[in-house]
């Protein structure tokens, strides 16, 4: 047991906070921005829905270097956008945590939103209709109705997002490249590690991240099977 | 006298309209009945007095009050109508257990009296001992009961069901249909009762309105309805057996002479029918009104057609110019032992039947 606390103390750990302040950053701001987003597609009905679905779906195929280079370039000081923020706040967004948080928020918009919107429009709409024929105001059927009854479904959102985000390269590294303690995350870590041989560390890394994804998908499946049944 | 007063119209797409003008009584317990087969727009009628659904034209008033009045650009939102709604499949908030879906309605009330209103739900419905469930641990019955009292607790104005009794199995609804309406008699509640079964309106409904295509066809005290039908499509719903074709011979002042078959005829009149002799029309027969008897016993007899036996009934198929069906009681069968081929006498109750001129 020792050995592998001595093992665990040699990991990078500058890096591994790196990697968590990044996770719950990009959870967070995909839980404040995803949830009415989310509520607001799975119950409206608008021209040109589909594309926006599938524009959400697109970090699912898109390999990570290609949504990272056309950040890199968005998020720059060659465009609008990044000499809009450069003017602003007088620093640039890549190789910056800030920008790194951006990046992975966009590079996570499917793994929070698409559980948020099956969770939203999985609700029963006789469940609303019953709240609001015994008073229940509209905040009030979202607060006392929609949100308890959606609940694992948006827990299961939030575990996969930082699941996956604790697990970010491609992105992270196109945007952020690769400052320790600023903007080297575990997963670029390992990538280093090998690169200089040092495979010991760059193997406890590795297995840290595994037993982590793992346990988060054996959370976010009990979550799928806790769902309120009728 | 206080009346739900309908008169709305509501469309979905170009080809679907729902037109429904009927007066509900709403003073204490009196069941009105919205009959009609599925998909003729009866839930919608109840789903627009509910505030579920907005028509796009008419008024909707309890009493003094107006819920809905298009001309006047008003409408009052489901939450402040006071309606009790219980669905077909009750719909209870499957993250609360029974008491908390019971006392969701009460929000507003202090914790003192919400517990009391809570209390006497859960022992009017006979529900005691079920406050911790969840829904999916409560058989169809208690489900429903819990869907009634969740509705009623917030003490509602008038409730309004929607098929409260179609997803139970047949004995346990005949026996639940008289447990509810004895509870709700017992809150003195006027109640909408949406149902596409004409047996159920006959045991629960003291008033009727008869859906069809989308339009209520006739609405009234259920005698009226279900004995003197305004229409063919009326009458065919609310079940009566017999509507042969029959030619006018000549009105009085409160009958009419018919030749139905080869019977003549005298049967009532019924208010603002004009018809010339010659003309056809319609006859509303209820099966009850058909007494078959011994031959001899009758100047006018019938042939069999056709027995079928039905248990405690025998039903019969037979032909006097035109087809009649009619049943007996086993006992009086047995002295008949009717059998096709046969002649029969026959006794037909005047009083009962109906003139409906034809469209």
């Amino acid at each position: 047991m020792s050995y592998v606390w001595e093992q665990l103390a040699t990991l990078d750990w500058p890096t591994v906070q790196v990697t968590l302040r990044l996770a719950l950053w990009t959870t967070g701001v995909l839980l404040v921005l995803g949830l009415p987003a989310a509520w607001f597609l799975a119950t409206r009905r608008f021209p040109g829905k589909s594309l926006l679905e599938a524009g959400i779906a697109l970090p699912l195929v898109l390999p990570p270097t290609v949504l990272g280079f056309y950040l890199l370039m968005a998020l720059g000081p060659q465009s609008p956008l990044g000499r809009w923020w450069e003017e602003l706040t007088g620093w640039r967004l890549p190789f910056t945590f800030t920008g790194v948080v951006i990046a992975s928020v966009l590079a996570n918009v499917p793994f929070a939103m698409r559980p948020f919107m099956d969770a939203f429009s999985g609700v029963d709409r006789r469940l609303v209709e019953a709240a609001r024929t015994l008073g229940a105001s509209s905040a009030g059927v979202f607060w006392r109705v929609v949100l308890p009854v959606c609940l694992p479904g948006i827990l299961s959102g939030v575990v996969l997002t930082f699941a996956h985000t604790v697990g970010e390269f491609g992105v992270v590294l196109m945007v952020g490249g690769n400052l320790p303690g600023v903007t080297r995350t575990m997963a670029i870590a390992i990538y280093d590690d090998v690169q200089v041989l040092n495979y010991t560390r760059a193997s406890w890394t590795a297995g840290v991240l595994l037993a982590f994804s793992f346990g988060s998908l054996c959370v976010t499946s009990m979550l799928g099977k806790s769902r309120w049944r009728v | 006298m206080t009346t739900l007063a309908i008169d709305i119209h509501k469309s979905f797409g170009p080809q679907v309209h729902i037109r429904g003008k009927l007066d509900v009584p709403a003073d204490g317990y009196q069941v009105t009945a919205l009959l009609g087969a599925s998909g003729s727009g009866k839930t919608t009628i109840l789903r627009c007095v509910a505030g579920l659904e907005v028509p796009e034209q008419g008024t909707l008033r309890l009493g003094e009050e107006t819920w809905l009045d298009t001309a006047a650009g008003k409408w009052v939102p489901p939450q402040r109508r006071r309606v009790g709604l219980v669905f077909q499949d009750y719909a209870l908030f499957p993250h609360l257990n029974v008491e908390r879906n019971i006392a969701f309605g009460l929000h507003r009330l202090a914790k003192e009296e919400r517990r009391r209103r809570v209390q006497a739900m859960l022992e009017l419905f006979d529900l005691a001992g079920l406050e911790d469930r969840y829904p999916h641990q409560l058989s169809g019955g208690q489900q429903q009961r819990v869907a009634l009292a969740r509705a009623l607790a917030p003490n509602p104005r008038v409730l309004l069901l929607d098929e409260p009794l179609s997803s139970l199995d047949a004995p346990l609804r005949a026996r639940l249909r008289r447990e509810m309406t004895a509870r709700l008699a017992r809150l003195q509640i006027p109640v909408l009762w949406v149902t596409h079964d004409r047996q159920e309106v006959l045991e629960v409904a003291q008033h009727v309105a008869v859906m069809d295509q989308g339009e209520v066809q006739q609405w009234g005290p259920k005698d009226e309805v279900f004995l003197r039908p305004a229409n063919l499509r009326v009458a065919r719903i609310v079940g009566v057996e017999n509507l042969p074709r029959a030619e006018v011979l000549g009105l009085k002042q409160d009958r009419v002479q018919v030749q139905l078959g080869r019977l003549r005829l005298h049967v009532p009149r019924p208010p603002g029918l004009e018809a010339s002799p010659g003309q056809r029309v319609h006859l509303c027969v209820p099966a009850g009104a058909v007494e078959l008897v011994p031959q001899g016993q009758s100047p006018h007899t019938v042939r069999v057609l056709e027995v079928q036996n039905r248990g405690p009934w025998l039903w019969l198929r037979v032909e006097l110019g035109v087809e009649l069906e009619c049943q007996l009681p086993r006992h009086r069968a047995a002295a008949l032992s009717p059998a096709p081929g046969m002649e029969l006498g026959l006794q037909l109750a005047a009083e009962q039947m109906h003139v409906i001129a034809q469209e």
